[in-house]
């Protein structure tokens, strides 16, 4: 499974530029704190 | 014309019975013959070499010029004095019993085999990065290690304490204390590397001690080589070994530029296919660490795909601009901003994606 983890830190406030059904729109995302991941 | 041929073959017969004679009886005088020949040729070849030879000296330089173009010294000098050697050890239990890791063994015997303590070593090395004694060095040089010492260029051991890693960029960050200030490197830019700059490999491989090797930018952003999560690797053919993870990779000012982590090699050698953490990367893993004690990433929650040509005719795209969303996980913060499968990211914050070269990791 490929993951996209923002180097943005958590909490800040970004745009997320989409294209759905032809359209382009602008989505706001907080990114969030990435869940704990077991080291190796 | 029969009595000439007879004359003829008896002068040689008694030349020959001479010889012989002689050559029985006194070997000194053809000895003696076969010197004169052989001293001649001798002396023939003795006046040859003694010809003076054809060399050409290169003039020195005058006091005060700058160095020869092609020497690295400078960089190397001013570089060399922050690399230092790291020592690991760690306590294994193992069993002395030579089968006891085989599996049928095990099955049928399981684990009445005692174990006993034994003290296991590792060798790396890293880079101070502040005068108060931080140390950036790979996390897999430390993981698992119960004692940690750094052999400093003040030819001093100091005892070292993790201060917080991160595994999946394979980074980790010492700290040792020093009565003095200790020599720092420079940061350089990874994110202006080009591919063929010179670069040049600091550590100490094999325990052989301070050893400087140097190469070229082969690749840039390297990635899906299974070494790490996240990797954007600079790929190098400076020779990297065993022993060098943790060191440094500089630029010909001197400069840090990335930490030597992997090697791709099939004799545990260097094969000239060597990896480095770019310093943007490792600076910002290392802020954090020394901050927080650890890294904290952020995520949004979703997985992405390559947009092929393939998947945009099949999409009905006119470009592969972007990367197809493939999956949301559910109440993340991407799903919560309404994001779903099949969208096509073009950018974040205005920046365009580029999938292949990660902007995120």
């Amino acid at each position: 499974m490929l993951e996209l983890i923002a180097a943005f830190a958590p909490g800040s406030a970004t745009q997320f530029e989409i294209r759905r059904n032809g359209q382009t729109r602008s989505l706001a995302i907080t990114i969030g704190k990435r869940p704990a991941v077991k080291a190796k | 014309m029969r009595r000439l041929w007879l004359i003829f073959a008896q002068t040689v017969t008694i030349c020959v019975a001479v010889l012989f004679v002689i050559k029985t009886l006194k070997p000194e005088w053809m000895a003696s013959a076969q010197l004169t020949t052989h001293a001649l040729s001798e002396a023939t070849t003795s006046s040859a070499t003694n010809a003076p030879a054809a060399i050409t000296e290169a003039p020195n330089p005058a006091p005060g010029s700058s160095p020869p173009l092609r020497s690295h010294a400078e960089a190397v000098k001013r570089a060399l004095p922050a690399v230092v050697h790291i020592y690991t050890s760690q306590q294994v239990r193992t069993s002395r019993h030579p089968f006891a890791n085989d599996p049928m063994f095990r099955q049928f015997f399981g684990d009445r085999f005692p174990e006993e303590a034994q003290r296991r070593s590792g060798l790396g090395s890293g880079v101070v990065v502040s005068p108060d004694g931080y140390v950036l060095t790979n996390f897999h040089v430390v993981e698992g290690a119960d004692e940690i010492e750094v052999a400093a260029s003040d030819d001093k051991k100091y005892k070292a304490r993790v201060v917080g890693a991160d595994p999946e960029s394979d980074l980790a960050v010492l700290r040792i204390q020093s009565d003095h200030a200790l020599p720092v490197i420079s940061f350089g830019n990874s994110d202006a590397l080009r591919v063929g700059d010179v670069v040049l490999a600091i550590g100490n491989p094999f325990g052989v001690g301070q050893t400087v090797t140097s190469g070229i930018v082969s690749a840039l952003g390297r990635s899906h080589l299974g070494i790490n999560r996240f990797e954007n690797f600079i790929q190098t053919d400076a020779a990297i070994n065993p022993g060098n993870s943790g060191g440094a990779l500089i630029d010909s000012n001197g400069n840090l530029i990335g930490i030597n982590a992997a090697i791709y090699s099939q004799s545990g050698g260097s094969m000239g296919i060597g990896f480095a953490i770019p310093v943007s990367l490792a600076k910002s893993v290392m802020e954090q660490i020394v901050k927080n004690g650890s890294v904290t990433r952020g995520w949004v929650g979703v997985e992405v795909q390559e947009l092929t040509p393939e998947l945009a005719e099949s999409f009905k795209l006119p470009d592969t601009r972007g990367a197809l969303i493939s999956g949301v996980m559910r109440g993340s913060p991407a799903d919560k901003a309404g994001i779903k499968p099949g969208d096509i990211l073009l950018g974040i914050d205005g920046k365009m994606l580029r999938i292949r070269k990660p902007c995120w990791s």
